[in-house]
């Protein structure tokens, strides 16, 4: 395509596999996956592209499904229709529902100079990402947790990892997605920068190496914890996400 | 168009009424927001309804509560097709995504997380027409649908089945791996070769593909 000489360079190497864009069309993913898929949808117009075309493949099945039975016919779905035209401002709930429970953004009005993240993610952000409260985990990885923190629900948090931090080898659980925000990483399968997403599943084990200049900002979601190997990676497994 | 009809073979005169038919269901959600058009509102509801609570059936939930949802997914419909653009979806696919994104608020109580195109972080790039835009026409869009239906029609069944389950059954490719008695690794391929050949017979460019990434 001539389109094609015309690319508007994004810097994104790293993309979402094609079955996590379908488990995001499907409405299949949990909530924090879905945060990371958007904030990196937000980043990856490629991805986005995909997406809204997964979206239109659900309107074709849709469209070629075999009908089943409504309870009501259409004069009568008409007449609930009409009355809920006079009851809606009673009821904005059912109308809204996309927009009724956006969170106000805590760093929606921060200088110029703040990091910034995608909106699906500042929207779950008491702060601005250089003023989070930031736990220590480990030497030079500290973390914020946006998920409930139980080991059974995977992993959902953001962390911060100083330059030259290596982590320990580790294979993962079932599903992990990884979205670099700010720095960058290497390991085994390549550098990944700004907007990268790492979408893992149990057959991948890597070491990453932070490699920016600047702390290496990730957040990072799982559906079951990952496992490290040797003794120490045991002992700080429950700590580490990446 | 339909003084054209008698010129055109069989096959492309079925793919151009089947375009058409969605001209009228787009046209019908227009008229709905336009002006709350009751005769528009019943094509709709006649089309889609029944549809709309297959999907929810066969993403496994029971008669009471698909039937409960389907309605409220009918009423919001109604209350919004002031926002619907035909050159921006088909009716099916703005259909699809109010359904499945209500079923969503229904299982867990918040709404989906999407992308919002007013983020400062949005980043454009290639295909923007196809991404957030608004295609060209809607005549542009309605090619581009009528393109994508005839990749869907043309699929190897093998991978139409797997896309099939995963919009209208099982919550994980696990599920859909047991069912059809597969390796997880083997549904998974079949998704991902399944949408490179829609995009390859839609002649999308991959920016995978181009020299400036990867």
């Amino acid at each position: 395509m001539t389109t094609q000489n015309t690319v508007h360079k994004t810097g994104i190497s790293h993309h979402l596999a094609e079955e996590t864009l379908t488990a995001y069309a499907t409405g299949s993913l949990s909530e924090a996956f879905e945060v990371v898929v958007a904030s990196h949808l937000t980043m990856c117009p490629c991805c986005r592209e995909k997406a809204k075309l997964l979206d239109s493949v659900g309107g074709y099945f849709v469209e070629q499904s075999d009908s089943a039975i409504p309870a009501l016919t259409a004069t009568e779905m008409l007449k609930k229709c009409r009355l809920s035209d006079v009851v809606q401002l009673d009821d904005r709930t059912t109308e809204q529902n996309d927009q009724s429970d956006k969170r106000p953004c805590a760093h929606e009005v921060t200088r110029e100079t703040a990091l910034r993240v995608p909106l699906p993610l500042a929207r779950r952000l008491p702060a601005s990402v250089d003023n989070l409260p930031w736990k220590p985990l480990a030497r030079g990885i500290e973390q914020f947790e946006l998920g409930t923190g139980s080991k059974k629900d995977g992993a959902f948090k953001l962390l911060r990892i100083q330059p030259g931090t290596q982590l320990i080898e580790h294979e993962h659980g079932d599903h992990e997605l990884t979205l670099v925000l700010h720095g960058s990483y290497s390991d085994s399968l390549g550098r990944y920068s700004a907007g990268d997403v790492a979408d893992l599943g149990p057959e991948h084990s890597h070491k990453p190496v932070i490699d920016s200049d600047e702390p290496c900002i990730a957040l990072i979601a799982s559906n079951a914890p990952a496992r490290y190997k040797g003794l120490v990676g045991k002992l700080i497994q429950p700590f580490v996400g990446i | 168009m339909p003084a054209h009809a008698a010129v055109i073979p069989a096959s492309q005169r079925n793919r151009l009424l089947n375009e058409l038919g969605r001209d009228e269901l787009s046209q019908a959600l227009v008229a709905i927001g336009d002006n709350r058009d009751e005769a528009a509102f019943s094509i709709i509801y006649t089309h889609f309804a029944g549809r709309v609570k297959s999907f929810l059936l066969g993403k496994g939930m029971e008669e009471n509560t698909a039937e409960e949802l389907m309605q409220e997914i009918m009423l919001i419909i109604w209350r919004r097709a002031e926002s619907y653009d035909p050159g921006k979806a088909a009716a099916s696919t703005w259909i699809f995504t109010i359904a499945r994104n209500r079923r969503i608020d229904h299982l867990r109580g918040n709404s989906r997380i999407e992308v919002e195109l007013d983020d400062a972080m949005l980043e454009r790039g290639l295909n923007d027409n196809l991404v957030d835009e608004t295609l060209e026409s809607e005549t542009a869009l309605a090619q581009h649908t009528g393109k994508m239906y005839e990749a869907m029609d043309n699929l190897p069944p093998e991978q139409k089945q797997v896309m099939h389950l995963s919009y209208f059954r099982g919550q994980s490719h696990g599920d859909i791996a047991e069912w059809l008695g597969l390796p997880v690794g083997t549904v998974k391929s079949r998704i991902r070769l399944a949408l490179q050949s829609i995009r390859t017979n839609m002649q999308i460019g991959d920016a995978d593909s181009s020299p400036f990434e990867n």
